[in-house]
């Protein structure tokens, strides 16, 4: 009777550190995948496009703007939205946008969600809802008017896929089951993201170097 | 050969259980207190649960020792499973400390990734309460086969 206990305790005990071992390694190798996964970087290089691109837009506003500043076209509605553009300029160089970028340089996913959070909170909230959210309004000429409609459904398209970049970095730190279809939608989601926030400070800098063409075209109906 | 390797990974598996065990306390102290959890209050129960597996293979372990379970000291294969067990956790452990390469890690503050680390609360109970499960079974086993040389012997002896 003993002997068969001890032959039976035996197969339950090996069955039991079998299934143990069995779970232990499985989390091992997941874990390894998984790290593996997640410390995919973007390498950003001083000839990357998207990062020459964003500055050659800034100096485009910037020219734009000096333009303004040194002409005699000048009157009250076009003075403020020099002022408002002047400022968001300062904004798209401030210390955490995609100007300030190092090239050369391996970023994180953490890096890149600054990168979108930064676009969120100066450039959306400050630049766009604080100073130029009134050319959406009744209240401007005419030709500002039509320049704002377009501005409104830019900055919402903007607004929409900046926020799907962000969520879509989150993902990382979700544990799964690692399959083909969830590890490369980790890998590569981070150069996507990257690519939607980069896109996004671009098409930014560009409205404003679309507005800030009505400034230098002298055509305005005050004239 | 073996049983060196075994008496190795028997002294290494002792060292990594208090460890493991201080480094899981650790995460899950601040956890408690970044979700605003009274650990010795209404969420003590919430707390034990996580602790428990530990204390008991902790104990085991002591047993073991004290009563110099052979079938336990000996058997390699629980060594072993026991050993992986808590590189296992160990790994869970420095991930969640450690690894900066996932987001939350850097949001949730207090620099751990709680949310990685209570994905694997669950795992980590399976994991210790069958190796719990097993010593017992083997101390058993022991018990049954002392009894049984101890009666082998009273027969050679008549």
């Amino acid at each position: 009777m003993k002997k068969f206990i001890t032959d039976y305790l035996n197969i339950i005990i090996y069955c039991i550190l079998g299934l143990v071992l069995m779970i232990a390694s499985f989390y091992l190798f997941i874990n390894y995948y998984h790290s593996e996964e997640v410390k995919t970087t973007i390498y950003v290089s001083d000839t990357d496009a998207k990062y020459l691109n964003y500055k050659q837009n800034l100096e485009t506003l910037d020219n734009n703007l000096t333009k303004y500043k040194n002409s005699t076209n000048k009157d009250k509605s076009k003075d403020t939205l020099y002022n408002k553009l002047y400022t968001c300029s300062h904004i798209l160089k401030d210390t955490g946008t995609f100007y300030q970028v190092i090239p050369n340089q391996f970023y994180t996913n953490y890096d890149i969600y600054q990168l979108g959070s930064k676009f969120q909170t100066d450039i959306l909230n400050i630049c766009y809802a604080s100073h130029l959210s009134y050319l959406t309004t009744n209240e401007v000429d005419e030709n500002l008017q039509i320049v704002g409609s377009f501005l409104k459904n830019d900055v919402n398209i903007l607004s929409n896929q900046i926020k799907f970049a962000m969520e879509e970095i989150q993902n990382n730190s979700s544990y799964y089951f690692s399959t083909n279809v969830s590890s490369s939608t980790i890998r590569n989601s981070l150069s996507s993201d990257y690519t939607i926030i980069a896109n996004s400070y671009i098409e930014f800098a560009n409205i404003l170097i679309n507005i800030s063409n009505t400034l230098t075209e002298g055509g305005n109906n005050n004239d | 050969m073996t049983k060196i390797l075994n008496k190795l990974i028997y002294i290494l598996k002792n060292i990594l259980l208090p460890l493991t065990f201080i480094a899981t306390i650790y995460i899950t102290v601040f956890m408690f207190k970044r979700l605003e959890k009274d650990i010795f209050g209404a969420n003590l129960f919430e707390f034990l649960k996580v602790v428990i597996p530990f204390i008991i293979l902790l104990i085991l372990i002591l047993v073991n020792s004290f009563l110099n379970i052979k079938t336990v000291k000996d058997n390699i294969f629980y060594n072993l499973t026991s050993f992986i067990v808590l590189i296992t956790i160990s790994i869970f452990c420095y991930r969640a400390l450690l690894d900066q390469n996932m987001f939350l890690w850097h949001k949730y503050g207090y620099n751990i990734n709680f949310n990685y680390f209570s994905d694997q609360i669950a795992s980590i109970q399976v994991m210790l309460y069958g190796l719990s499960l097993a010593n017992i079974l083997l101390i058993i086993k022991d018990k049954l086969s002392v009894d049984k040389k101890v009666n082998k012997k009273v027969i050679s002896e008549t």
